[in-house]
């Protein structure tokens, strides 16, 4: 077996027991990302100096035996958005192109304490703006199982490079099925955890409202131990939840079935437009997940179809705040051929950013405005009340929903990029998740025409151990998320 | 015609805590610290970065509320104002908008007419900018100061004349002093005004176009900026023009108002709830405790020493006027067998003129309250007179020591000695034959200058009640 | 979009708003966004539909309830780490061109 085909769990065997060091497996994963990378063009950035003197200062505590955890050694890379002191953070902008943070997100700092080793920063749609990363400033990243494909968005990069076997796991963002769509595309697990599970200080933001950093995996019970790592309290973020965090992998361990859960399967996301294969193959993993002992019942979550008018306005009038920083003044791109103050904000701005960023912050700034603000933002505001309630009902007498991750499998690069409102429905089923505030787990189900589908599981706030038992269960009797792209096999 | 202004007021002031708003950042004096010495990923804008609110700066707007006879909002909610500016490195400013903390307050000010009521329409928290400063083609920034707790309290346009602009603004100052939420420094900016004026014909009720005045830093500022825009309305309605809704910069050096914003910039601030932050939920417990832990206001204070110190309202009036300076007054009466009046009259004297000369704030009085007090009492009890007393003062003020050190060593003590002190009058009497003269012809001033020559002739220490009647007894003598 | 709230989508309302944005669009992007600007409204104008009479806002996503901090002086950044991203400083100051002030 080659190292990049190693679990987490089966590497940290190997690198406890000294039979490889973390400084060879980073190697065999710098050595893969140089061979293959270009062709797929996941990562934005590889760094690789500090990642192999991450992976010596690793191999020195396994010879000590001093303060290990189940991510010593084992490398990992990480979405663009999220900052990574003296490695240059760009949310895939040119507007970032040479930005460094002088600080690390919190998720990054916990991964440090855990001595997990950084390879690099991965593609993505521009400030998590697409579902594609065609709309990243720099390039495009390819499907692995399919390079005219796209692999999904905004967590592209991430979902691809975990994919193609570039990275054990990667932490992925979630704004609206950031990392469930590529998940689902890529053929990978991807968790959205709660709002608030996993810190957001550093966090480069698009919709500070939805925003979650989530793992994205070979295997859920991968996902569970990257979980255990990044998720808990900080008192940087505010609106970080203070609940202690559960023991996710042990729990993993000790289910031996879905006895006693309650499955709900809405309605409104088995409907027209979903492809037949996806239908076909989420509805078999259904009857799997029933076979495990859970009960299966539909519900109804009366408010979808207004989910991604919802989704989008509150992104609009977010984002075009959150990128109001960009202004070519403390950091990051400075257009400074022009005589005055106006100059420089202007011609930044219109350098910096690309066209779908334009169009969100011209949209937020006009649904913000003075005249506007109660037709769209508040009501936006007030129809989202009315898609948690829909959600809170459900959960009443369901532990978990069940449904597709995206109407269709990756789509073919350009196919979508000149219709923007057909690139926004392609999120129809992921963002009511965020809307809500709730985690989903997406695991792989099958595939069409040689491309993978993903089903969806979502929960009640705080559920990811529930999400991640069924998803483990699941996983436990199917072998989809073992199945790898052309591109996996054979030394580079 | 006659025209009547109506004028309503923000004011800017900045909280008193160690660290800034929304990250441990240390809050310092931004006029003579270094620059962007005191920053954050935070106070920075850095991307990705998030605000922590500091519960400190709560408590103090709670203060401020409360003294203020606000009503204080159990819940309130923080908002995002978006607008560009280079001292504002998020492109928004964390503050409050339609749920802020407090509302429907009132401050009592004195005018000639009387006590007047102005109501305070609302006191919400927010956070200060970065400072720029300009030299050549260039503008600098310092980030320091951004993220600076910032408290703003907005009147309703209840003003109707610059000096109660005045009187409300020195009033707000002296509470914000009094709540110990502010240092109350203008010259550091700490407390910044914005003046909202239009004007009417007297007596009708309806309201104009108005116009707002931005970074109006001193009380005298506020006053030239409003009196100088309230004569520019006038004279542009004199003349049949209409006044237009701007906002406008004021230039200290020519006392005028200036267009700050042209129309292609027309601000709109697209506020709307800051995501980053929960709502702000307060328990009443602790509303209350801080209500009980208040001082007494300038008001109250005002009312109790006209009472319990029998004094005239002119002169508890200065007392009051700062709490250290009232806290000041207390102790030196309590610690001394003079009465309080005496104390007062002290204080208004020779006392203040040192305080303001030498530049000490009534927080820093140089001289301990038992060392004044016994100062007072040494004039009152004759040991030492009037004059001496203002010597040794002085002496109190640029060197310190101990008063009876001091008019031991200045050998101040009072001489009630006729004999020393006739035979001083004689020599003076003697050497001074052309103002015996004129006195004896009936100008009596010169009395006053022959007791001077006394006091020099004794360094003062003549007790000038003897030598007085010494003094006309000898003249009198003389007369015959 | 009701009768009520229609409005009318035009180049002069693109440029007001890509100011306000500072944003400064080519002719080809303001009437491009013209175009998709009617879309997406009109998209999002099926909200209407929605009786929302009484409905609350859902304006808070977090949990939380008033977190705060106590008022501890913590560590700052070095300047010249912050600096170090600055497309100009001098003398510890970020520099820009000129802020334009009117007297």
């Amino acid at each position: 077996m080659d190292l990049h085909e190693l679990s987490i769990q089966q590497a940290h065997e190997l690198l406890a027991s000294l039979q490889i060091s973390a400084e060879e497996l980073t190697r065999a994963y710098l050595k893969r990302i140089r061979s293959l990378d270009p062709q797929i063009q996941s990562y934005v950035t590889v760094s690789e100096d500090l990642a192999l003197e991450r992976a010596r200062e690793a191999d020195r505590r396994f010879k000590t035996g001093e303060g290990l955890t189940p991510l010593t050694g084992i490398p990992y890379s990480a979405k663009d958005s999220i900052s990574t002191r003296d490695v240059r953070t760009t949310c895939s902008s040119k507007m970032l192109e040479t930005y460094k943070p002088f600080y690390d997100s919190t998720a990054i700092r916990k991964l440090k304490g855990f001595r997990a080793v950084l390879l690099g920063k991965t593609n993505m749609d521009e400030f998590g703006m697409g579902s594609s990363t065609e709309n990243s400033g720099f390039f495009t990243t390819r499907n692995p199982w399919n390079f005219d494909h796209v692999p999904g968005g905004s967590s592209g990069g991430s979902a691809a490079a975990v994919a193609a076997g570039l990275a054990p796991f990667s932490l992925g963002e979630d704004t609206g099925g950031s990392v469930r769509h590529p998940a689902s595309f890529c053929g990978v697990t991807g968790l959205k955890t709660t709002y608030g599970r996993v810190s957001r200080y550093g966090l480069i933001p698009l919709v500070s409202s939805f925003d979650t950093i989530g793992p994205m995996t070979r295997s859920v019970m991968d996902a569970a131990l990257v979980l255990e790592a990044i998720a808990g309290h900080d008192p940087k973020d505010s609106t970080s939840r203070a609940e202690p965090v559960r023991p996710y992998s042990e729990a993993l361990r000790k289910t031996e079935n879905l006895r006693g859960l309650r499955i709900g399967i809405p309605k409104e996301y088995f409907v027209e437009g979903l492809d037949p294969d996806v239908e076909t193959s989420v509805r078999a993993a259904i009857r799997q997940v029933e076979q495990l002992g859970a009960d299966v019942v539909e519900v109804s979550l009366p408010h979808t179809q207004y989910a991604i008018p919802v989704y989008y306005l509150i992104l609009f009038a977010e984002a075009s705040s959150n990128l109001a920083k960009y202004d070519g003044v403390r950091f990051g791109l400075s257009e400074r051929d022009g005589e005055s103050l106006m100059d420089v904000y202007l011609k930044t701005r219109e350098a910096g950013f690309g066209a779908e960023t334009k169009r969100r912050i011209m949209l937020g700034t006009f649904a913000l405005s003075a005249g506007y603000y109660d037709a769209y933002y508040l009501k936006a505001q007030k129809v989202r009340t009315l898609i948690r309630q829909d959600f809170e009902k459900a959960f009443e007498s369901c532990d978990a929903l069940i449904t597709p991750v995206a109407p269709t499998t990756a789509f073919r690069i350009g196919e979508k990029i000149s219709n923007p409102l057909d690139m926004y429905l392609s999120d129809i089923f992921v963002v009511a998740v965020n809307l809500a505030g709730i985690p989903a787990l997406s695991v792989p189900c099958g595939f069409s025409n040689g491309l993978p589908i993903g089903m969806q599981i979502m929960g009640p706030h705080l559920s990811e151990e529930t999400l991640l038992r069924i998803g483990h269960m699941y996983q436990s009797q199917t072998d989809w998320h073992t199945k790898h792209p052309p591109c996996w096999n054979g030394s580079p | 015609m006659k025209y009547e202004p109506v004028i309503g007021l923000e004011v800017h002031a900045e909280l008193l805590t160690r660290s800034k708003m929304f990250c441990g950042c240390a809050v310092v004096d931004s006029t003579t610290a270094k620059p962007n010495r005191h920053i954050c990923p935070v106070c920075t804008g850095q991307p990705g970065a998030l605000p922590v609110l500091n519960k400190k700066a709560v408590e103090l707007a709670v203060r401020v509320g409360l003294a203020l006879h606000c009503e204080i909002h159990l819940e309130s909610i923080f908002a995002r104002k978006n607008y560009f500016y280079p001292d504002l490195p998020k492109g928004y400013q964390i503050s409050q908008y339609d749920q802020p903390l407090a509302t429907n307050g009132s401050i009592q000010i004195e005018t000639e007419a009387g006590t007047k009521e102005i109501r305070i329409r609302r006191v919400h928290l927010e956070e200060d900018t970065g400072k720029l400063s300009h030299a050549d083609g260039h503008s600098f920034i310092d980030y320091n100061r951004s993220g600076v707790p910032l408290l703003e309290i907005v009147t309703e346009p209840d003003m109707r004349s610059p000096e109660e602009v005045r009187a409300y603004a020195t009033k707000l100052h002296a509470i914000l002093r009094y709540l110990d939420v502010n240092t109350g420094n203008m010259e550091k900016g700490v407390i910044r005004f914005e003046a909202n004026i239009s004007v009417r014909e007297e007596g009708s009720d309806r309201f104009n176009t108005r116009t707002e005045i931005k970074n109006l830093n001193s009380f005298r500022s506020l006053v030239q900026g409003t009196e100088y825009e309230i004569r520019r309305q006038s004279e542009i309605y004199e003349s049949g023009g209409t006044v237009e809704q701007e906002t406008l910069g004021f230039n200290e050096a020519t006392g005028k108002t200036y267009s700050q914003r042209g129309k292609e910039s027309a601000h709109d601030y697209r506020y709307f709830p800051e995501p980053d932050l929960p709502p702000l939920v307060l328990d009443t417990d602790w509303i209350e405790a801080i209500r009980v832990s208040l001082p007494e206001l300038p008001e109250a204070k005002t009312s109790r020493f006209i009472e319990q110190y029998e004094l005239r309202s002119q002169e508890v009036r200065l007392l009051t006027s700062e709490k250290a300076l009232a806290d000041y007054f207390e102790a030196v009466v309590s610690k001394s067998k003079s009465p309080a009046k005496t104390v007062s009259s002290w204080i208004a004297g020779e006392f203040m003129r040192y305080l303001n000369d030498l530049g000490f704030e009534a927080a820093n009085i140089p001289i301990p309250t038992e060392d004044f007090a016994r100062l007072i009492d040494l004039v009152t009890d004759k040991t030492i007179s009037g004059n001496s007393g203002k010597v040794v003062l002085g002496e109190l003020f640029n060197h310190g020591g101990k008063p009876d050190d001091i008019v031991r060593e200045k050998n101040l003590t009072q001489v009630s000695d006729e004999g020393f002190i006739q035979e001083t009058i004689t020599k003076i009497l003697n050497d001074n034959p052309r103002e015996v003269q004129q006195y004896l012809a009936g100008k009596e001033s010169i009395l006053q200058w022959l007791m001077g020559q006394v006091a020099r002739a004794t360094k003062g220490k003549a007790d000038p009640t003897v030598a007085r009647e010494l003094l006309v007894q000898n003249l009198d003598k003389r007369k015959k | 979009m009701s009768e009520e709230t229609k409005f009318q989508v035009d180049e002069q309302l693109v440029r007001e708003i890509a100011l306000l944005a500072r944003l400064d669009l080519s002719q080809e992007e303001t009437e491009m966004f013209v175009s998709q600007f009617r879309d997406i409204l009109d998209y999002v104008g099926i909200l209407n539909e929605v009786d929302t009479d009484g409905v609350p806002p859902a304006y808070v996503s977090s949990a939380n309830r008033s977190v705060t901090r106590k008022d501890e002086v913590e560590a700052s950044v070095p300047t010249d780490d912050f600096l170090a991203n600055a497309p100009q400083a001098k003398d510890d100051f970020v520099v820009i061109p000129r802020v334009h002030i009117e007297q």
